[in-house]
């Protein structure tokens, strides 16, 4: 199995020169393993991740989860190639909504004052699946499992299994310790839901081999900046903590951070995770990981 | 005149796109003592904006004008990331056309719909952010302060039409004119595109497609650099900037393509528009 991060920036997409090392390009994750394409997310990195499936072999069922419909996470989707051949067919998955669905929001992003062609005319066969929170489901081998986060509106983590390896995807994430930001659920109290938001976090990431975390924030930002939906490495490192992770990967990077300044929190970041047990890592774009029971190892 | 922005479509922040730069259109058009003009709100006016922020903007004393050329994402998509957004006292005053039921400003609601993006909303709270004001234009000219802005639609094929600009201060123009598709790919048969080039210092022209894609892209809202070159050449520009480059299109692949637009330049200087390149007119 592999995993190769095709966009790890957070917001919006970044095309300077403070951001080319780990890149620029919003979120977009490939889980690849034998005879299936599962891609987590569609910011813009779907862009380039469409071109070389297209290029590479004679895939034409498509797998994508979306975590939740803010613009860095589905704006790459008008330029998935694939989706413009009539032979492809994409599955996409995403937690129930009640209002706002999310082929209404896809829909929307393609109206004609936006984007030149609608959604409705892509000549693939897109299916939009929504998951019960909590109801595991198989798709493309994997038994994927998606619980709420604590995020504004309506957004959701996931956890993927197969061949014994698990792998949690929680971002977007606000730290969830006192603020409630997601839409809340009819039925149970703020303080209530915000812990169960909480405790969502660790139950994804409950023994994962893996954990992309949004690490979007230091703590010094996240303080004047709590209500924006992001948490910091050390939100990160105390779930990974509770929930036993082995690996975490710093993700949805800041749009404001340059490469020299990530890559000193990284080195800071390791030193922290060996105090927790956990073993840190900062996702940069392009880059592989071999995924197996047991470990990562990175690709050349 | 500062490009901020000139790639088409979608932001490329790739290593093949880095030289002429991934940021989807902004130009910025400036002087010492005459009013801000951004062309467009793409990725380039997040990052143009937040350099004005160690100025005016800062301090919420800036006025800005922002000429849209219509409201597909990359022409708009930096609006709401934009810092000079969120300081209350700036004045943003955003010219276009409508291309959504409701008008100009419902379709720039729709982008910042909380479902998409949960900012403060800047358009709608009068309390929150800069005083943002929209002119749906109807007058094909107007004046802002001294300058005299010239625009008219421009055809896109079958699609929506698009609002070309020609900004003139002081006997300098400026025309831009970006996702514009010619009937049977001829600028001549356009007369609002020369009407608006007619003599301009500086043309700034979509680019996307190169000659041998347009047969396929027929429809797309796009020209080609031999197009561009050739309504320079019709309306007598004094320079010709190519303009909107394809996403896929690499700093190679534009080196070469500035070399063949060259060659078919009849009096107007040729060049590639490139991330961070300022012109004086
Ligand atoms: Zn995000
Ligand atoms: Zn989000
Ligand atoms: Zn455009």
């Amino acid at each position: 199995m592999e995993l190769t991060f095709w966009g790890v920036r957070g917001s919006f997409p970044v095309a300077r020169p403070h951001a080319r090392r780990f890149g620029g390009n919003t979120p977009c994750v490939q889980v690849a393993a034998e005879g299936s394409h599962l891609v987590i997310d569609a910011g813009t990195g779907i862009r380039r991740l469409g071109q070389r499936l297209l290029s590479q072999d004679e895939a034409r069922d498509f797998t994508l989860l979306i975590s939740h419909p803010h613009w860095d996470h589905i704006q790459g989707f008008p330029y998935f190639e694939p989706a413009y051949q009539p032979d492809v067919e994409i599955s996409i998955f995403s937690i129930q909504r009640q209002e706002d669905k999310l082929e209404t929001l896809f829909s929307g992003q393609q109206h004609v004052a936006f984007f030149p062609t609608p959604l409705e005319q892509l000549p693939s066969r897109i299916r939009f699946l929504e998951m019960e929170e909590g109801q595991p489901v198989e798709a493309s081998g994997f038994r994927i499992c998606t619980l709420r986060l604590n995020h504004p509106g309506v957004a959701s983590g996931f956890r993927l299994e197969r061949d014994g390896f698990t792998l949690a995807y929680v971002c977007d994430v606000a730290p969830s310790r006192d603020l409630l930001l997601a839409d809340p659920r009819p039925g149970i109290s703020q303080d209530a839901f915000r812990r169960e938001l909480f405790e969502n976090q660790i139950r994804l990431a409950e023994g994962a081999d893996l954990v992309i975390y949004d690490t979007f924030f230091t703590p010094r930002e996240y303080a004047e900046r709590r209500h924006w939906g992001h948490s910091t490495l050390e939100d990160g490192l105390e779930i990974c903590r509770l929930a036993a992770a082995e690996n975490l990967f710093m993700f949805h990077h800041n749009p404001e951070r340059s490469d020299d300044e990530l890559a000193v929190l990284f080195e800071e970041a390791r030193k922290m995770g060996e105090s927790h047990g956990v073993e840190v890592h900062v996702a940069c774009e392009g880059q592989t990981w071999n995924l197996e029971k047991g470990g990562l190892t990175p690709c050349e | 005149m500062t490009f901020w922005g000139v790639r088409g479509s979608i932001p490329t922040p790739d290593e093949p796109q880095a030289r002429y730069g991934g940021n989807t259109p902004c130009v910025l058009l400036s002087s010492a003592d005459g009013p801000l003009i951004s062309l467009d709100g793409g990725m380039g006016f997040r990052w143009m904006t937040a350099e004005l922020m160690a100025g005016k903007a800062g301090r919420g004393q800036e006025n800005l004008h922002l000429m849209l050329a219509h409201c597909h994402w990359d022409h708009i998509q930096g609006i709401p990331f934009s810092p000079m957004m969120y300081v209350a006292g700036n004045r943003v005053t955003i010219h276009g056309r409508q291309s959504f039921e409701g008008g100009l400003r419902e379709t720039l609601l729709h982008q910042v719909n909380p479902s998409y993006c949960p900012v403060p909303n800047f358009f709608l709270l009068q309390d929150v952010g800069a005083t943002v004001e929209f002119h749906e234009i109807k007058d094909p000219v107007f004046q802002i302060d001294r300058v005299r802005v010239t625009s008219l639609e421009l055809p896109r094929g079958n699609r929506l039409a698009c609002s070309g600009y020609r900004i003139e201060d002081r006997g300098k123009t400026v025309a831009y004119l970006t996702d514009v598709e010619y009937p049977q790919g001829d600028p001549g048969t356009t007369p609002a595109a020369l009407e608006l080039a007619r003599g301009a210092d500086l043309l700034i022209h979509d680019a996307q497609f190169l000659p041998e894609e347009v047969q396929e892209r027929m429809n797309w809202g796009h020209s080609t650099y031999r197009q561009a070159v050739e309504l320079a050449n019709l309306a007598g520009c004094r320079r010709v900037a190519l303009f909107h480059h394809d996403p896929g299109r690499t700093d190679e692949e534009l080196d070469a393509l500035e070399l063949q637009a060259r060659a078919v330049a009849r009096g107007p200087e040729v060049f590639v528009a490139r991330e961070g390149l300022s012109l004086e007119l």
